[in-house]
């Protein structure tokens, strides 16, 4: 199920709330879990069996890989090793085994056959956090849960299942035995989820037609202005769809009681990409930091070790986000960019103006998703020759002023938006009138942008979901 | 919130600013809080502030209005009747799903189930013209291939399919060789071809004229072309044109193809309050509904018969269509296979239309100049016992007469049945 969705809003979202706050509090997290897999069964009634089975491997992997418990014993760490091999395991069973099947059969003209089985939703975000769970008790950073519908309502807490972030089992270890929801924490879910609402329904799916629609003219109707109207389109679609999302978990938590970390903040105002990789999917860079690149030795075993460990963590990035040389390419593309700003131009950067700054920073991201968006290598190719002009297409078409002119407003919000503008705005109306800020234009605001959303919803508008290759 | 929670958040908040340069030192480990945990420790201290200031109320409104809405609508669609039909939209709804372990398990219910309560959330209707308008404040003057244009015209985008134009072409050519009749085609331009002027600027389409052009270089000697460039009457919301459109374009093909005028005289009855089918691809709350006129000659007497639907009327008019949202269905009642119809015109001349939608408002003067005709809509005429070419014959018509638009040759794939 999507949150963007009316049977999410009308019907999910209102039962859970209500069953949610009616039960005793010893049954929330019962209530959760209920709630989270029905959510999931949703679109993967089989494949809940699968995550389900992960949860029970990471609650007996937990519980023994506690070595307070069990000193000088090898125990833990077989429990940990399994933790690893079964996450691991299914991983490169479910998401990549048919991409190396294709290759190898590529290179050594075989014919092995393709396994042809779908993705289950969300398997890299709760694979992600299962593991970062088990890896945090062996470490002695966290206590293992005891109590598997506690652990099995975190694994599987709507919120953030199907689309990250990645929360991980310490953010939320407190509030998950003891947490008191509250007023204060539930205004501020609703004001988040319908912020991430609308980025998510108002602006990445308006933006993101644009993009589909550019992305599928025959070549002879592309132009150069036309590749990189589509690239920036997929540029903003991708950050408000995603962040979008990640509003709606953390808002959503918020309504239940929990406090997920940020996971984006504002990344395209970085002015560097080094900036960017700190401001972009922050759960997931921090989750390879902490689990790859520190585990790796990170910056402790010398300059070349350092940057094999970030070629490494890159690599891996990218590849996480899908089985296929493009995402690939897309890691590794942003790890020689950061080995590169680290090593010398970092420091070059710094003394330049902040407007080419931002423009260098920007220019590289953009780029960057022109290499993510194309899952297929020759129309990745080709929209790179399309956007540099070395297809023999016109500078410019007569679609490029009709799109400019529909799209002019949508993409002058677009920019505002991707800047904390609103954000601040907001902060100087709360000091100066919190009041009516508060009574007024917050509540109004937030009731306009669901509105509005549900209008979009209704409407049967463009509403994809890009994470079903993660 | 306890004292010492909000203390130890804040500490938090310090421990992580302080740690946001010092990037992996060795220290590792006891890195894991981030530049981004402070941000909930800071909201938590603003929320304490807020609670101070006594800002409570707006927590309660927004959370309050929040439920107001979620539950509003959960309710309202629970106990409002479910529709069957969307006029505004003209397309059927998706009705609750029947459920099955087989269809659930493959998430086929589930998807039906979502797709059934999208089409009937409550207030549907006005939350689709919300959001129409909504786009065309965002300067959207192009949705769902059609252009909001000025005084109120929605008019439809024209693109050249070429491949689509040669293909039906070389139909109708191979059609008309194999009759030995005159075959005269009236091709009828679209509004956005002759509203030009009142497209928003920068729209792309592509000219009918060209088309036309094109068209009338295809077509074989033995096929006359009457394009009907003069045509500007068009309904604002539809996609066909008016029933003056026609009238004045079927008086112009009698004069320039050399045939004796009718002297029929009409009666004409005003209907208002129609929302055409341009209206349904973007519904906006600003759209103004169109007129529709019916011209009745009183001296006429026909019968019109649908043969396979066993059919039989005296009038081309189905007058139910006048009080639902598809006016324009209120001749014939929509399109047939095959209609014919005999009237007491003094001409006594048999023709054969070969025809699209807009031919049927040209019926009514049509059937008051021919004493018979046979409407035959390739769209539906499939697998006949007869060709459209012995139909030619077995009725004995002096005439065959295609009626098209423009986006028709330009995108029907129907005319391979004429062979």
């Amino acid at each position: 199920m999507l949150f963007s969705s009316i049977t999410f809003l009308f019907a999910f979202l209102a039962l859970v709330l209500i069953v949610y706050f009616i039960v005793p509090r010893v049954c929330k997290n019962a209530v959760l879990l209920v709630f989270s897999l029905v959510f999931y069964a949703w679109g993967e009634p089989v494949y809940v069996f699968l995550m389900l089975a992960s949860v029970t491997v990471a609650y007996l992997t937990g519980i023994f890989a506690d070595r307070s418990k069990r000193k000088n014993s090898k125990i833990p760490l077989i429990a940990l090793l399994t933790a690893i091999v079964w996450n691991i395991g299914l991983m490169l069973f479910f998401k990549y085994t048919d991409f190396f099947i294709l290759n190898v059969n590529n290179i050594l003209k075989s014919d092995i056959k393709l396994l042809g089985l779908a993705l289950p939703i969300g398997i890299s975000f709760y694979s992600f956090q299962t593991l970062s769970y088990v890896i945090d008790v062996y470490r002695g950073e966290v206590k293992a849960q005891k109590n598997f519908i506690n652990l099995a309502a975190y694994v599987s807490l709507f919120p953030q299942l199907i689309a990250g972030p990645i929360v991980r089992y310490q953010t939320i270890e407190d509030q998950l035995n003891y947490r008191r929801e509250s007023l204060p924490q539930f205004a501020r879910g609703v004001k988040r989820f319908a912020i991430g609402l609308g980025k998510k329904v108002i602006l990445a799916n308006n933006i993101g037609a644009l993009f589909s629609q550019l992305s599928a003219l025959p070549q002879s109707e592309q132009s150069v202005l036309g590749a990189w109207l589509g690239i920036i389109a997929y540029t903003f679609q991708i950050y408000f769809d995603f962040s979008g999302y990640s509003d709606m978990a953390i808002g959503l938590g918020k309504m239940f009681g929990f406090d997920f970390l940020e996971n984006f903040n504002y990344p395209y105002i970085s002015d560097s990409i080094t900036d960017f990789w700190r401001r972009w999917h922050i759960s997931l860079s921090t989750w390879f930091r902490d689990y790859v690149y520190i585990p790796l030795g990170g910056n402790r075993k010398g300059k070349a070790r350092q940057c094999l460990n970030i070629m490494i963590v890159w690599f891996l990035t990218g590849f996480w986000h899908g089985a296929n040389w493009n995402f690939m390419l897309w890691g590794i593309y942003f790890g020689v960019i950061l080995l590169f700003e680290k090593l010398v131009w970092l420091n070059v950067l710094k003394k330049l103006p902040s407007l080419i700054r931002h423009v260098y920073a920007l220019f590289l991201i953009v780029v960057g998703w022109g290499i993510f968006a194309f899952e297929d290598t020759s129309a990745l190719i080709n929209n790179f020759k399309n956007l540099f002009g070395l297809s023999g297409i016109p500078l410019a078409n007569r679609s490029d002023m009709l799109i400019l002119s529909n799209y002019a407003i949508m993409f002058v919000i677009l920019v505002i938006a991707s800047t904390p503008l609103f954000k601040k705005l907001g902060e100087k109306l709360g000091k100066t009138c919190p009041a009516v800020y508060g009574c007024v234009i917050e509540p109004a605001v937030m009731l306009v942008v669901m509105a509005v959303s549900v209008a979009y919803l209704a409407g049967n508008s463009f509403n994809p979901f890009l994470y079903f290759r993660f | 919130m306890g004292k010492n929670k909000r203390k130890k958040s804040k500490n938090r908040a310090k421990k992580a600013r302080n740690m946001k340069y010092a990037e992996n030192n060795g220290a590792g480990r006891s890195l894991k809080k981030t530049a981004a945990d402070v941000s909930p420790a800071e909201e938590k201290a603003a929320e304490d502030a807020a609670v101070n200031v006594g800002l409570r109320a707006g927590d309660i409104v927004m959370a309050a209005l929040f439920l107001l809405f979620i539950f509003g609508f959960a309710v309202a669609g629970f106990i409002s009747p479910d529709r069957d039909f969307s006029q505004m939209e003209n397309r059927s709804l998706e009705q609750f799903p029947e459920f099955s372990f087989e269809k659930l398990k493959k998430g086929e219910f589930t998807e039906d189930l979502e797709k059934y309560m999208s089409d009937q959330v409550f207030l549907k209707d006005s939350l689709v013209t919300l959001k129409t308008d909504i786009d065309r404040a965002f300067g959207k003057n192009l949705q769902n291939g059609v252009y909001f244009a000025k005084d109120g015209y929605i008019l439809q985008q024209y693109l050249e399919n070429r491949e689509v134009i040669d293909e039906n072409i070389g139909y109708i050519n191979d059609f008309a060789q194999s009759v030995d009749i005159p075959v005269d085609m009236i091709l009828v331009p679209n509004a956005v071809e002759q509203h030009k002027d009142k497209l928003p600027p920068f729209a792309v389409n592509d000219s009918q004229a060209q088309s036309a052009e094109h068209i009338g270089q295809l077509l074989g000697e033995n096929v006359s072309l009457y394009y009907m460039d003069d045509t500007d009457s068009y309904y604002r919301t539809d996609h066909h044109w008016t029933s003056e459109g026609a009238k004045k374009a079927f008086e112009e093909y009698l004069e320039r193809s050399g045939q004796e005028k009718s002297d029929a005289e009409y009666n004409v009855e005003t209907v208002g309050g129609f929302y055409g089918t341009l209206y349904s691809k973007a519904p906006s709350a600003f759209t103004k509904p169109d007129e529709l006129h019916l011209y009745t000659n009183p001296d006429g007497e026909y019968k019109v018969e649908y043969v396979k639907e066993n059919k039989t009327a005296d009038t081309v008019y189905e007058r139910e269509f006048l009080d639902k949202k598809d006016k324009y269905s209120v001749f014939f009642g929509g399109n047939f296979s095959q209609v014919r119809i005999s009237s007491n015109a003094k001409s006594g001349e048999k023709v054969l239309v070969l025809k699209d939608s807009y031919a049927n408002a040209m019926m009514p003067f049509i059937i008051d100049r021919y004493s018979e005709v046979t409407m035959i809509d390739m769209r539906y005429y499939h697998f006949e016992e007869n060709t459209v070419s012995q139909l030619c014959e077995l009725y004995g018509a002096d005439r065959v007469i295609l009626i098209y638009n423009m986006d028709f040759i330009n995108s029907d794939r129907n005319f391979i049945w004429l062979d």
